[in-house]
């Protein structure tokens, strides 16, 4: 069906969130699997590239972000994700308790894909996190594929295009 | 003095009118031409003529020295001297406009030497009768100037210029006397862009203007190349006789009139009478300007308390204040120095801050923009801080005061000084007004110290303002800081209270959809209090996220209609309303209000699911809600400016009602009064009232327990069309009519 195991990086500290997240996903067709950094500092640690610019860890296909982090804030790491190159590709939903218009702006303008309140009905919860990871992943999975198919034709010179 | 050009005269014509020069009165001098030419030349060097005496031989033929004058200088008399046997080219002469002429007979020497004369007075005569025409076009234009005018430059301009057109002097200029200089007011017969900047000030001594004011007296100096101390007053090179004459008030010299010219002697008793009499008008128009300006002065003086106080109160700026303050004070009291300067006396330091010199003071005196108080300072800053005003001047200093008063004097030649204190709050830190006289010796006179006194008050008052103002400034930002600060606390901690809450809600709902099967009744039960518990404190935090933020965005007013408002609230209430079988009531008409549609929304909200939830075992629950004008002083004079109208809208039901113990407390947040089983954290009517009381409104409720309760709320309404303002007052003062 996909060619490969599908991994989403979730940075959250709250231990009972993360756990309630990886529950909504049980149920998921895509069976992703689910990294867990607790703290922010970490997560730069995670993004960091060598002197190449090439990234240490090959990046997921999601990051699911908390902003209110330990050590370095949600927003610092969502940016050094930005300013990384092989990590700029890779999309980022913001799944937070807080819910200040000013707080969501600056998500956007630091270049998050999406943003989820984590204060919402328990089931609307558990809805809404499956489906919003369950469209990322289904276009990281046609994106691949549309790769792979410009691999091919490029390989046969019928195109001249880099993928 | 007479100028008189012989041209091309025989021997002896020419010696009988060498003879007849030193018979005229007042002087005569010759210059002597050979031909046309000549006179030509001379009179392409500006030279200046009073009469012309020739011979027949050079003014006959048309192009001759007759055609020259008439066509150069058409007022200056042109004289023939013929012999007898050419007596008819001399006629032909005066046909031609010649003023007479002269016979020569083969008579003695004397008499033509008498002919000489008679013609150089007739000549002399004619020159006196257009002098004196000039003279009194000049007065009568100077005259009609000094009625025109009301300041003094105009008045000296015409008097120069009229002596110079009218009574063709070379150069004029009037002086005025200030203090020991002379100052030049008015010039003409030269670009005063010419005139070296030296010359527009000169010392009293200096020059025939400033003499002749000292002297009281016409001074002239006839040649000034044989003096050797003295320069013409302009300035100008090739300047060689001046006549000054003085311009008089009573029995003293106020200033002078000067002519100059480039002749040697040019000047004589005639042009002292003539000056004299241009000079008189002058000194009644002076004094009637001077009394003018001393009036001026005098209302200045008086009005310079009242400048400086509303100048205190039209601004906020205490730096410009005070800036002016100094400024008005140095020109008003004709100060040279006026320093506002802040004492310290703990640090020792005495900072001058705005400063006002003199633009006339010779030399620019600067004060020290800080000073240390030293010794000899410190006995006058005592007594200024006990608000003592200390005055001393070249005779009279304060024996306390002796060791700064020599200093002073040294420094910048102080004549006069007066200190004056402005108190301020502190009495270590002070300011003090300093005022000082250099070019003259002053007497501080009462009134002058009274002025000072008094504006020294208002200072005080001004610097005591500032203080508060910035005391409260302070304050203010504080208390904004703080209000801030509270905020990002409340929203914080809500965060923070918010993530548990999340996860309690969150595995409440997976045991209850997951595990439902593992658990007894009981622990059915138990997981279903733990969730309702979750979700009333998810409430409980919203509510207080939103009360924290009513009062902080500011969302735009907009003129809304209440019917909408009210009708979206019902509709979005319809289940609960169903569910209890509420009947709600509403009048036929609604007005517009002026309000944030979220807010206004939020507000009737509150009031009816409120209204709906507490209802109790009600058999026939009704929920009632209506309006009305709230009466006001109308202002009739006042109908382009409509007072806003407010009106009272209110939600009433017939539920179980609030005791009158509770009904101040309700309003504040988290007061629920019974923990019945109905949906609610006790915020929302905190809310109302905070969105209510933010635009001016009020909130009450009016209620007895069993009786049901209305609630109150205001709002000012929309200032629509006359039309709509008419049919609402209409409406309003009518029985309300509720429909079903």
């Amino acid at each position: 069906m996909w060619p490969r195991e599908l991994r989403i990086l979730l940075i959250e500290d709250n231990p009972d969130h993360a756990m309630l997240i990886q529950t909504t996903l049980e149920t998921s067709k895509y069976a992703p699997r689910l990294s867990l950094i607790a703290d922010g500092e970490q997560a730069l640690n995670y993004v960091a590239t060598d002197v190449a610019g090439r990234s240490i860890v090959p990046p997921p296909d999601l990051v699911l972000l908390d902003l209110k982090l330990p050590k370095v804030d949600g927003q610092e790491v969502l940016k050094a994700m930005r300013a990384a190159p092989s990590w700029r590709q890779v999309p980022v939903v913001i799944l937070t308790t807080l819910t200040r218009p000013a707080d969501i702006d600056e998500c956007y303008a630091n270049g998050a894909n999406g943003y989820l309140s984590k204060v919402v009905a328990p089931d609307t919860f558990v809805s809404s996190v499956r489906d919003v990871v369950e469209y990322w992943l289904r276009l990281a999975i046609r994106r691949e594929a549309g790769r792979q198919w410009a691999t091919e034709r490029a390989v046969f010179g019928e195109i001249s295009l880099e993928p | 003095m007479m100028h008189v050009l012989a041209v091309a005269l025989g021997p002896d014509c020419a010696r009988a009118l060498a003879e007849a020069l030193p018979n005229q009165r007042g002087g005569a001098q010759a210059e002597w031409a050979e031909n046309l030419a000549d006179c030509r030349r001379r009179l392409a060097h500006g030279q200046h003529y009073d009469v012309v005496v020739a011979d027949c031989a050079v003014t006959a033929g048309g192009d001759d020295v007759l055609a020259l004058f008439q066509h150069e200088r058409p007022d200056v008399p042109v004289y023939v001297v013929t012999e007898v046997e050419r007596e008819a080219a001399a006629q032909e002469a005066i046909e031609r406009g010649a003023a007479d002429y002269v016979l020569i007979r083969q008579e003695s020497q004397d008499r033509l030497m008498r002919a000489m004369t008679r013609t150089l007075e007739q000549a002399r005569n004619r020159r006196m009768v257009i002098r004196q025409t000039s003279l009194l076009k000049a007065l009568l234009a100077v005259s009609q100037q000094i009625a025109a005018a009301s300041e003094l430059a105009p008045i000296l301009a015409s008097v120069v210029h009229e002596a110079q057109v009218h009574l063709r002097y070379e150069y004029v200029a009037a002086y005025l006397r200030d203090g020991e200089w002379l100052a030049l007011c008015a010039v003409a017969g030269v670009e005063p862009a010419r005139l070296p900047s030296s010359i527009y000030r000169l010392p009293l001594r200096e020059g025939t203007p400033g003499r002749a004011v000292l002297a009281n007296r016409a001074i002239a100096i006839a040649q000034f190349s044989t003096l050797i101390d003295a320069r013409p007053a302009l300035g100008l090179g090739g300047i060689s006789s001046e006549l000054s004459v003085p311009i008089r008030d009573g029995d003293h010299a106020i200033g002078a009139i000067m002519v100059a010219s480039r002749r040697p002697g040019q000047f004589g008793l005639e042009d002292e009478r003539t000056l004299s009499l241009l000079a008189e008008p002058l000194t009644a128009a002076l004094r009637g300007i001077g009394a003018f300006q001393r009036e001026q002065e005098r209302a200045m003086r008086e009005h310079l308390l009242a400048r400086v106080s509303s100048a205190v109160n039209s601004t906020l700026d205490l730096q410009e204040v005070l800036g002016q303050a100094v400024a008005e004070i140095g020109s008003v009291l004709k100060v040279d120095i006026c320093a506002l300067s802040q004492v310290d006396l703990a640090a020792g330091t005495l900072s001058t801050e705005h400063e006002y010199v003199n633009i006339f003071l010779a030399e620019r005196r600067s004060l020290k923009k800080m000073a240390s108080i030293n010794a000899s300072l410190k006995p006058l800053m005592r007594w200024l801080q006990m608000g003592q005003v200390v005055t001393s001047s070249v005779d009279q200093v304060d024996p306390a005061l002796a060791d700064w008063w020599r200093e002073t004097s040294a420094r910048f030649g102080a004549k006069a000084v007066a200190w004056v204190p402005i108190r301020t709050q502190t009495s270590e830190r002070f300011y003090a007004l300093m005022l000082m006289q250099v070019t003259h010796q002053r007497r501080w006179t009462d009134d002058d110290l009274k002025l000072l006194r008094g504006i020294a008050g208002q200072l005080s008052l001004t610097l005591r303002n500032a203080q508060l103002y910035e005391t409260a400034q302070h304050a203010a930002a504080q208390l904004r800081a703080k209000n801030a600060e509270l905020e990002a606390f409340v929203y914080t901690v809500s965060h923070d209270l918010q993530a548990p809450v999340v996860s309690m809600r969150g595995f409440a709902s997976l045991l209850q959809s997951r595990h439902a099967g593992q658990l007894d009744e009981r622990g059915s039960l138990y997981v279903d209090r733990i969730a309702a518990n979750a979700e009333f404190l998810n409430r409980l935090l919203n509510d207080l996220l939103e009360l924290s933020r009513v009062g902080r965005l500011e969302e735009p007013d907009e003129d809304l209609p209440v019917a909408d408002i009210v009708r979206e609230v019902i509709d979005d209430l319809a289940e609960p309303t169903q569910a209890a079988g509420v009947t709600i009531r509403q009048p036929e008409y609604w007005p517009q209000v002026r309000f944030s549609r979220v807010r206004l929304r939020q507000v009737w909200s509150n009031l009816l699911s409120n209204a709906i939830k507490f209802l109790g075992q009600q058999t026939a629950p009704r929920v009632e809600v209506g309006w009305r004008i709230l009466p006001q002083d109308v202002d009739l004079e006042r109908e382009d400016t409509p007072a806003t109208i407010w009106a009272e809208f209110w939600v009433r039901d017939n539920g179980i009602g609030i005791h009158p113990e509770y009904q101040q407390r309700i309003f504040r947040p988290f007061q629920r009064l019974k923990v019945v089983e109905v949906d609610g954290t006790g915020v929302g009517l905190s809310i109302v009232r905070r969105i209510v009381e933010g635009r001016g409104g009020t909130v009450r409720v009016e209620s007895a327990p069993g009786q049901g309760a209305t609630f109150y709320f205001t709002a000012p309404l929309s200032e629509a069309s006359g039309a709509l303002r008419g049919e609402v007052l209409h409406v309003a003062t009518g029985t309300p009519h509720f429909v079903d």
